[in-house]
């Protein structure tokens, strides 16, 4: 079942971010070649595509976090609110408070739940009522029934979804524009994708996502908009095939190769 | 045969089967079971080696020796109470005497030819070298001659009888006993004294006793030292006990032997004319006294500080900059080729000999650096004295030597740290620092710490390079400054191996002991510190 959430081409707020002519390497490996790619605000844009394609690596070129590995050099520019992240004023600490990031295996820290939520406030200089904020997030991802008699417990000692549903509290927590989650779903079982999936939509509302996955029933269910990404086999560089609404790229799509992936014929 | 008949690779070629299969499963069982047995093997030679080590350490440590003093206690205190200098009172005394056939006088044997009609001497304590002392006794007293120094001593209660001291003896009661010194100068009455022991003697009166039995020049040499006047009191005994008690070791028997043959231990004992007991050569008075030349009074008090002086240096020397420069190297540099090849300098470092860091402690700290580590920079000594063999060259040597070790472990530890954790941290927009400030430093500090206590160990028993850059071989003074001349636990325990006497393998074994146990409190601290670490992160 597709669900359509668009009413038109156009996304109603205009681009939260847009990138063009992406490039990664890895040292000297070219890992992605060419994105051009504009991520539509207050909707969910999924990005799919066979395994080592670079979706990851793309995901990460919009908050800046391949600054952290040594070998990645990125070429091109992401446009966020009509600054260029990779320019040369831009404090990659800043892009990722604007920026925020789920990752595909849940990772809270090894502290309280409570601290999950309000280090990163805490270290933005946040001065106003935090047990307020901290309940705020916790409401958010509707895990606060949940936790609310053990704050003070690790947030290591929950189980896989709720620990994922607090690393969204946590990102939601220094109120960012932008969510990226790389693949959030992949290690939870069933029951608690979906409540994860629920809680995507549910924060469309308010927040730009884009969403790795390997799942395509996934991108179908939840997304807007869909990149799809394929490798180009000799050099094994990821390129980006097709993006457009989630509908139109499922039901009717205009590169072949993007039909073969999708009807599992190919990855 | 295999147990079962069926099998999902039944007629599958390459698969063992059957009997096949059944031996090569056996023979898979008795590969892991020969390697089972020898880790068993290897684990137990490590044991069996451990307890050699300790046995023969604690076979030293405890056992009897036969100590023969040259001077008691109690005659110590004697002598120096009834120091009197009065020529007149002398004369006096001597008439006192004359007139009363139950009057003892006692006497330095340079005194004898003045003994009065009537009386005779009788030899006391006739194994004393040196300050032998002779009774005098009326002839109409035959009892005396058997007057000992035990009996002599317990004589000192003024108002006691004969008979208080060996029941056959007369009920009279003792008129006087008289003490007279080396020098011929009458002491004063004896007067009452109750069990005089050295420890009742205050630093003054020890000092008397030092001048009275020492030699001038001696004195004048430890007061070179440290003034004799400014001495502390227990630096004072300890001089005493070693000086002038002068407890002389005969044999030292180790745990072994006194276990299974104390009954010849102490018949030997008796023959020689001396006291067999059983002694611990590990007390807390080890702890406490200085070191000297005579083993059965000396301490380690001066390594013992000096160990705990150089490894507080080498700690705040090398434990903050070991980490901070693994800080760098895993969270803040760049993987260039220059960050690789100090890597790889600071492993080949770990691995250089110990030696050698004695020799660049020597060159750097000690000659180079002299205005530095000898405190004439900042007016603790004059120039002129000053040299940089002190507590601050060991310890920046010490600390010179760990530091790629710290490092190293130190890295480990960061590297240790996943790589999702930082993800996180950097996820919500924190700076480099507060994500290694308030992730991976917690997460990596028991680890660290474990590295860093590893280190220190080491630290706390190497030898070679402090020989190397100059300990002190003799020092009776405390350390009071990083300025300080220095001694450490194992050199001590090294010179004291080397010598010949027995008994100085016996405080050897003990200071291995201290060594120990001092090394068994700095990672029981680590281990502390750690699971403190590891309790505070969730
Ligand atoms: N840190 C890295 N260093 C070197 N190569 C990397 C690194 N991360 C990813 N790659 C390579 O880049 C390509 C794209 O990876 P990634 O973005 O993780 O793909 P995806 O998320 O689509 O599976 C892969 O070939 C992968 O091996
Ligand atoms: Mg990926």
């Amino acid at each position: 079942m597709v669900v359509s959430h668009v009413n038109g081409t156009t996304a109603g707020g205009g681009y939260a971010l847009t990138a063009s002519h992406l490039q990664v390497w890895y040292g000297d490996f070219h890992a992605v070649s060419d994105v051009s790619l504009e991520v539509p605000t207050h909707r969910i844009t999924a990005m799919i595509g066979p395994s080592g394609c670079g979706k990851s690596t793309i995901l990460r070129t919009f908050n800046r976090m391949n600054d952290l590995v040594d070998t990645a050099r990125v070429e091109g520019s992401v446009h966020y609110r009509g600054v260029d992240i990779y320019g040369p004023d831009v404090d990659p600490v800043e892009v990722r408070r604007r920026i925020g990031m789920v990752f595909q295996k849940p990772n809270p820290f090894p502290k309280s739940i409570f601290e999950n939520v309000a280090w990163g406030p805490r270290i933005h200089g946040f001065k106003g009522d935090m047990e307020q904020l901290v309940e705020a997030c916790l409401r958010r991802v509707v895990l606060w029934d949940e936790v609310k008699d053990k704050l003070n417990q690790s947030g290591l000692s929950l189980s896989g979804g709720q620990q994922q549903r607090l690393c969204i509290a946590r990102a939601i927590a220094v109120q960012p524009d932008i969510v990226l989650m790389d693949e959030p779903c992949s290690a939870l079982d069933p029951i608690a994708t979906l409540h994860i999936e629920e809680l995507m939509r549910d924060l469309a509302a308010q927040y730009t996502i884009v969403v790795v996955t390997h799942n395509m029933q996934q991108a179908a269910r939840v997304s807007d908009y869909t990149a799809f990404f394929s490798v180009i086999p000799e050099t094994r560089t990821g390129e980006l095939v097709e993006v457009g609404p989630t509908d139109r790229i499922f039901d009717s799509p205009e590169e072949p190769r993007t039909n073969d992936y999708i009807t599992g014929r190919f990855g | 045969m295999g147990v079962f008949a069926d099998k999902a690779t039944a007629g599958a070629a390459g698969w063992p089967e059957g009997a096949e299969e059944a031996s090569h499963t056996r023979r898979r069982r008795s590969r892991g079971w020969a390697w089972r047995v020898a880790i068993r093997c290897s684990t137990v030679f490590g044991l069996l080696v451990l307890t050699t080590l300790l046995y023969n350490v604690v076979n030293s440590t405890w056992g009897y020796v036969v100590v023969r003093d040259q001077l008691s206690d109690q005659l110590i205190v004697l002598l120096e109470r009834s120091h009197i200098t009065h020529a007149e009172r002398r004369v006096d005394a001597l008439k006192e005497v004359a007139g009363n056939p139950n009057a003892v006088v006692v006497l330095t044997p340079n005194l004898v030819p003045a003994v009065p009609d009537g009386y005779r001497t009788v030899p006391i304590g006739d194994q004393h070298a040196k300050l032998a002392l002779i009774a005098l006794v009326s002839e109409d007293n035959e009892f005396l001659l058997e007057l000992d120094e035990t009996l002599l001593l317990k004589l000192l209660p003024e108002g006691s009888r004969w008979s208080d001291l060996v029941s056959s003896w007369p009920a009279e009661s003792v008129s006087l006993v008289l003490v007279v010194d080396e020098d011929g100068i009458l002491s004063r009455w004896a007067a009452r004294q109750d069990l005089p022991t050295l420890d009742s003697l205050g630093a003054a009166e020890l000092l008397s006793v030092l001048e009275t039995h020492l030699s001038a020049g001696l004195i004048r040499r430890y007061g070179r030292d440290e003034p004799m006047a400014e001495r502390s009191r227990a630096n004072l005994l300890s001089l005493v006990e070693e000086r002038v008690k002068e407890p002389e070791v005969l044999a030292t028997f180790n745990l072994r032997e006194s276990l299974v043959q104390p009954a010849e231990i102490k018949a030997f004992a008796d023959v020689e004319g001396a006291v067999a007991s059983f002694h611990s050569w590990l007390t807390p008075g080890f702890l406490v006294r200085p070191q000297s030349a005579n083993a059965a009074i000396s301490g380690i008090r001066t390594a013992l500080l000096g160990s705990l002086w150089v490894i507080a240096i080498t700690i705040c020397f090398s434990v903050p900059l070991g980490i901070g420069a693994a800080i760098y190297l895993e969270e803040f540099s760049t993987r260039n080729w220059f960050g690789r090849i100090v890597e790889t300098n600071i492993n080949n470092l770990a691995g250089v000999p110990s030696i050698i860091y004695g020799m660049l402690g020597l060159v750097i700290f000690v000659r180079a650096l002299t205005q530095i580590t000898s405190g004439s920079l900042f007016g603790t000594v004059s120039a002129d004295e000053a040299s940089g063999r002190t507590i601050l060259s060991a310890g920046l040597t010490l600390g010179l030597l760990i530091l790629p070790v710290i490092i190293i472990n130190g890295q480990e530890a960061i590297r240790a740290v996943p790589d999702s954790l930082r993800e996180a941290a950097y996820g919500v927009g924190c700076t480099r620092w507060q994500c290694v400030r308030w992730h991976v430093l917690p997460m990596a500090v028991p680890a660290i710490l474990t590295g860093a206590i590893l280190a220190v160990s080491r630290a706390l028993g190497e030898t070679a390079p402090l020989v190397v850059i100059g300990a002190a071989t003799f020092i009776s003074v405390d350390p009071t400054s990083p300025f300080a001349k220095f001694t450490v636990l194992p050199i001590q325990i090294y010179q004291w191996t080397a010598r010949p006497q027995a008994e100085f393998r016996n405080i050897a074994a003990a200071a291995i002991l201290v060594l120990l146990a001092l090394l068994l409190v700095t990672n029981a601290t680590a281990v502390l510190l750690r699971n403190r670490a590891e309790s505070q992160r969730m």
